[in-house]
Parts: structure tokens; sequence; C-alpha cells
């Protein structure tokens, strides 16, 4: 059992998800991750809900990984990162357009220092075009992508999807195009300039709707209901919530025997959607959640319950893919947080490590991996280029 | 590779005038289409890296290829199987869509407005987001591949890629004990962040640090408030106190301002914010078509362009979706 990316080193200057999901996406698959931070820690350290004196969230995003805590506005600072650079395979920012630049670590200025380097950036709008330079979060990419404006009913206003779609699509779309560049760079031995645009992947997210453009009533959201086949949609059971999905010919076909109505065709469907659905919900609601899902599922029609986060949580099955896995930090103890959705035969992803405390790595990535002495260790602590745990006690 | 009678997609309404729908071209650009049986595939699969089947694509079709089948006789092949549940346990084999994924995956239950109903996001996110990590799965087996001349059978499960969208609602839940609901267009963990009224439509606001916060009240022209202890942190702003107040504020500023007069202000003043286009609107946006993000072959469907912007091997959309059995020649 090996996880691919072993051997694969990751330098990652992120602030927030986008960033350090994707590298945490990489550690994932087994890539080594140098967090190198601010010296007072990476901003999202400082979000709502605490464990101990860290925001939850950032354990989430940043197990597995090493903290090296650099100035990298000063000389000395840029001298670590650039000879952390030559040691790496990839760097991962997700900083506004033109941070890097103004900071001198822009793709023209690294690609000197390491020209195998993949170099990628995760932005609201990516490094081209005349929106690159608006500030953008994860509602606001949303919002302008059409995303917002397909989600919710037709009488209601838009609405977010309520997971932060943008910042993890971003992530997991940084994760894909860097292993391509692993790829690449394997057979030749270059590195590139990878710019991922957080718009560009929820623009993306909406292309099955396009499909309506040329159509009299265009893409319209629709609720719960799909555009094209019937009945997709959220069922009042008598304690709960269920979904139904029909997709296939066999699946109507199913669904019309266990209601005792007459067989219809898929390209029909939408036209019976009414009466299937009312046919659908007096059923449903005759029975508990349990019950509905076993007898459609005993049926051979797909239905599955509206799960929250508790029922995530206490679904014994979540633990056992290992989605949700229990780790011990040393000082925050048991945290419950995201597995690898990385499953393989040879590998079921790597989840090793609780997030890092500031300056946790800091002696044994200088010391061990870039051989710097003790001395000039304590130097550049000393003039605040680094935090080292250690001496910050 | 697709059943004798092509791809249940292609049939889906609305249809273009060939017969195929626009929802099957816009999936399928850059492909090559041959019709599946058994020895076909056994045929082809020896000569490819990569295997991608869905649930729907080998059982339905009378083909059994087993693992130990693909380890002893394909051994470097990197085969993906996306499912709704995945290949192991309680709930392995389940049927479902992304429907289904949504709303098993905590996605449904968290979005819409409080009170309401809830809804599923209305782009199919559960499939996009699996195809990206299987995407990242996959291209990492390959890499590793180079060097040990080992495939692998990856296990990827639709479940797993919605449940890793909860991030930000894992920590609610194991901290407090609370299950969050839908919040709109709130976000759980920092505020002022919704979609706010103004005279002519809505404005989206993102406040996400003090910083911006100080930004905004300096623009509304209250930075006498930047210290004041109710919401001068963000932990303050989300409470139950003070996420009203600062919600107040925004709103009073916003009131007599179009959409457009409020981005153009609040964007000079570095506070995140933004317009909610339709997909109409989107097709036109100049920064989506700078980024070549909507594609069109001869006139027929638009499908979207590559995500995949790279200096070294950029992503490209090179030919429009097969007819069905059109590259028959393939030598298998």
């Amino acid at each position: 059992m090996s996880a691919p990316l072993e051997g694969v080193r990751v330098v990652e200057l992120g602030a927030y998800t986008t960033g350090p999901l994707c590298a945490r996406y990489l550690s994932n698959l087994g890539a080594e991750i140098i967090k190198v931070e601010p010296l007072k820690g990476e901003s999202m350290r400082t979000f709502a809900y605490k464990v101990g004196d860290v925001s939850y969230i950032f354990h989430v995003h940043n197990v597995n990984k090493k903290s090296v805590p650099v100035d990298t506005n000063t000389k000395d600072g840029k001298a670590v990162l650039f000879d952390l650079l030559r040691t790496a395979d990839v760097l991962i920012e997700n900083f506004a357009y033109g941070s890097m630049q103004k900071w001198g670590l822009d793709y023209e200025t690294i690609r000197a220092v390491n020209p195998a380097l993949i170099y990628c950036s995760l932005s609201g709008f990516g490094h081209t075009g005349p929106d690159r330079h608006l500030r953008a979060f994860d509602t606001v990419i949303q919002g302008m992508a059409g995303v917002m404006a397909m989600t919710g009913t037709r009488e209601g206003p838009p609405i977010k999807i309520g997971i932060s779609a943008a910042d993890n699509m971003g992530s997991a779309a940084g994760a894909m195009a860097i292993t391509a560049a692993l790829h690449h760079k394997c057979r030749t031995g270059r590195g590139q300039h990878i710019n991922i645009s957080m718009h560009d992947i929820q623009g993306w997210l909406t292309s099955e709707c396009w499909a309506l453009l040329d159509t009299e009533a265009g893409p319209q959201r629709n609720g719960n209901r799909h555009f094209a086949v019937a009945p997709q949609n959220i069922f009042a059971a008598a304690d709960g919530l269920i979904a139904v999905e029909i997709e296939t010919q066999k699946q109507l076909d199913a669904l019309c025997d266990m209601l005792g109505v007459g067989q219809i065709a898929l390209e029909d469907s939408k036209a019976h959607e009414a009466s299937l659905e009312a046919a659908l919900q007096e059923w449903v609601a005759a029975r508990s959640v349990d019950t509905a899902v076993e007898d459609c599922l005993a049926c051979k029609v797909p239905a599955g319950r509206v799960q929250g986060m508790d029922d995530v949580a206490e679904n014994p099955f979540t633990w056992e893919r290992e989605i949700l896995v229990s780790l011990q930090h040393p000082e925050s103890g048991e945290v419950k947080i995201l597995g690898s959705p990385f499953k393989s035969n040879r590998s079921p992803g790597v989840v090793s490590s609780a997030a890092p405390t500031v300056g946790q790595h800091t002696r044994d990535v200088l010391g061990g991996l870039l051989g710097y002495s003790d001395e000039r260790i304590d130097a550049l602590v000393a003039d605040k280029v680094i935090v080292d745990e250690a001496s910050s006690v | 590779m697709e059943p004798p009678e092509g791809d249940r997609l292609r049939r889906q309404p609305p249809n273009a005038a060939d017969g195929t729908s626009p929802t099957f071209q816009n999936l399928n650009a850059n492909k090559e289409s041959i019709v599946v049986d058994d020895a076909a595939l056994r045929a082809l699969i020896g000569k490819a890296d990569i295997l991608l089947t869905d649930q729907t694509t080998l059982g339905d079709r009378g083909i059994e290829l087993t693992d130990d089948d693909v380890e002893a006789r394909y051994p470097s092949l990197v085969a993906c199987h996306f499912s709704p549940f995945g290949r192991s346990g309680a709930l392995a084999g389940r049927p479902g869509g992304e429907l289904i994924a949504q709303a098993m995956g905590g996605i449904v239950a968290t979005t819409g407005h409080p009170g309401e109903l809830p809804h599923r996001a209305g782009p199919p996110l559960a499939s996009h987001n699996a195809a990206l990590l299987g995407g990242a799965a996959i291209l990492s087996a390959l890499y590793d591949k180079e060097e040990s001349g080992k495939g692998a059978i990856i296990d990827l499960a639709l479940y797993d890629a919605s449940v890793s969208l909860l991030y930000t609602f894992l920590p609610a839940y194991f901290l407090s004990g609370k299950t969050p609901g839908p919040m709109g267009n709130k976000h759980m963990m920092v505020a002022p962040w919704d979609n706010y009224p103004t005279k002519d439509g809505w404005v989206i606001v993102c406040v996400a640090n003090d910083r911006q916060w100080h930004d905004f009240l300096r623009l509304m022209g209250k930075a006498d408030l930047i210290d004041d202890p109710r919401f001068a942190e963000n932990d303050e702003r989300v409470s139950e106190i003070g996420r009203p107040l600062v919600d107040g504020l925004v709103i009073d500023y916003l009131a007599d301002k179009t959409t457009d007069e409020a981005i153009a202000l609040l964007r000079e003043h570095n506070v995140p914010a933004g317009p909610i286009y339709d997909v109409p609107t989107l097709m036109e946006n100049p920064q989506f078509r700078a980024r070549e993000m909507v594609q069109t072959f001869g006139g027929s469907a638009r499908t979207a362009g590559s995500i995949f912007k790279m200096s070294e091997t950029p992503g490209r959309v090179h030919s429009a979706a097969p007819a069905l059995g059109r590259h028959a020649e393939i030598e298998p």
C-alpha cells in the first residue's frame, strides 16, 4: 500500500480555504506539504468555532501539514522561501491577482529559482481577463457565475449553495491540474504556471442548463426538479424528508409499478410530473423516512434520506467509509475531521496528523531538509524572519 | 463506449435538430464513440491507460469485469469507478444520481432559506466535484505508475465528494451539537455576508475579516464605530446580537443606491461585492468570454471551455461530441 504522490513536495502559501484545501487534497494523495505561514499564523486560525485557541475549520483544512512561518517580505525570509522552493515540486498560492507580483514572488521570478516548479495560482477570476483584479469571496462568485440564479424556486429569490462551492471546487480543480502538471513534469522535466479561476469553475458548473439557452423559457431555477426528467424531488415522510430520483426508463417503470399507475415513456415524464409527484407524495407521507427509503429501494426506485449534518455525522456508513475520521491533537484532544475522498486498492488516502501549531516544524524543515545550522535558525528567529515553536514558547 | 442504442443522454430533451441533445454534446466534446461489447472492451483495455466507469456502464451491459480480472490481466491499468455510495460499506451498490447524492451528502439540508423546505444546488454539484476529485485521483495514479509500473483501482463515491464539501458545517456540529440548517445566503462563520437589497435589485457583500469591515465602516462614514465592542471583531459580528446590527447598517447604507452604484463604491473600498447574474448574462460576461469558457462548433450546442488554464499544457476543446459509433474503425 502506497499513496500515489509520496515523495512529492508542495510549498503552500495560502490563506482561508482554496489554497490550503487544495494542498490538503494533495496531502491525502500522499504529498508532503510545507505550509509557509505569516509569523502570527495563517488568517483562518482566528475564525469562529475554536478548539483551544485555533479555529476548528483551520484543523479541517490543515491536517497532514508542516508549519514553517516565514516573513517573506524580508530579504532573508525570501531567501528561506527560495531555498524551500528549490527542493519543491509544487507551489500553491491563492492570493488576489497581483499580490504575488507586488511581493516579488511572481511566476517569472520563481521560475528563475526553480524552472521545474509547478506554480499553481488559485484566484477568484484567474490571472487573465478584464475582471482579474476583482476581489471576491465564495458567495460573490456563485452570484456572478449563474449558480445562485439556478438554485431555489422560480417564485423565490436566488439562493447560494449552502456550502462554499466556489472555494471547494477551486481546490479540487487545482488538485487535478497539479497532478496533470506533475505527469508532464515527470516526462519533460518542465514546470509551468497554472491559473485557476473560481469563476470559470462555477460557470462550468452551470453548463448542464446551457442546453436550455435556445429554448423559449431559457434556463430557470427549478426547485428540486430536473429540467428534463421526472419525478425528481424532495418528499415529506411522516418524520422527515426523502429524495426520490428517476433517471432511467427502468427506474420510471419500477416507480409506476410501485405506485400502481400505468407505464410512461421517460421522454414524456415531464408531462406527467404533477400527477406522479402527487401520487408519490401521498405514498411517502404514509411512511416513516426509513420505511419509505427501504420500500423504494426494494422496488428498485432510487431514494435516500435528506441528511442534515447530524445525520451525516451519526451515520455509521460515513465512518465506515472513513470520510469522517477522528484525530488526536496534542493540545486540543480529539478532533473529528474530514477524511480522504481518494480511495483505491493501493491507498485508502492519507490522514496522518492533526493541523500543526505555528512553527511546529520550522527546525525540522530548515535543519533537516535545507541543512541550516542551529545557529543560523536561532539568528533568523532572533531577527524575526521565522518563528520556531520551541523558541517562541 | 456506448450501448447499441446510444447513451441515454443523447435522447434527453431538449433535442437539437439532429436528434442529439445539447446536454450530451456539452458533456462529450473531444471524445470518440464506439459501441461497446465484451470483446471490444477487453481488447481496448489492453491498450488503454485509464478505464472510467459509472454505475450504469458495465453491469447494465452484461459485462463482468472483476477487480481480480483487472489486477491479473491489466496490472498497469488505472481504473476509476464512480458510484453513488462507493464500493465498500453498508450502502455500497445503492442506486442514486445527483439529487440523492446531494440529499444524502448534506448539501440539500443546508441550502435554502430558514424555515422553508430545503433545496438542491441547482447545478449538478456532487457530480462535478466527484469528477474533479476523480481526475486528481486518476492523474496521481498515472504519475505513480511512471515509476512503479503499477496501476490502481479507484473507488470514487459521490457521497464522499458531497460530504467533503461540508467542511464549514463540521465545526458547528461537533462543537455545539447543533445541526446547521439552511442559512439563505449568509455565512455561518463570518458577517456581514449576504445578498442585500438595493434600489433596483440585489448586491452580494462578503466581509471576511476585520480589515474589510473597517474599510466598509469608513465607506459608510461611520469610522467612529470601528472600535465599537458590539461588532469590532468577527466573533461578535456572527453572534446573535452582532449579526442583525451589522446587517442593519449594511441595509441602511444600500437602500438609496442602485446595484451598479453599490458595487462600484464597495469595490473601490476593497469590500468584496458583486451582482447576481442569470445564465444568459453569464454567456455574455466579458470575463467568462475572455477566458474562452463558452465554446461552440459550427453553431451547434455550447460546451464549456477548459477550466485548466496552464502555461505549458493548456486544456482545450478540439472537437464536437461524436455521432454514435462514429469511430467504429478504432482497432481494438
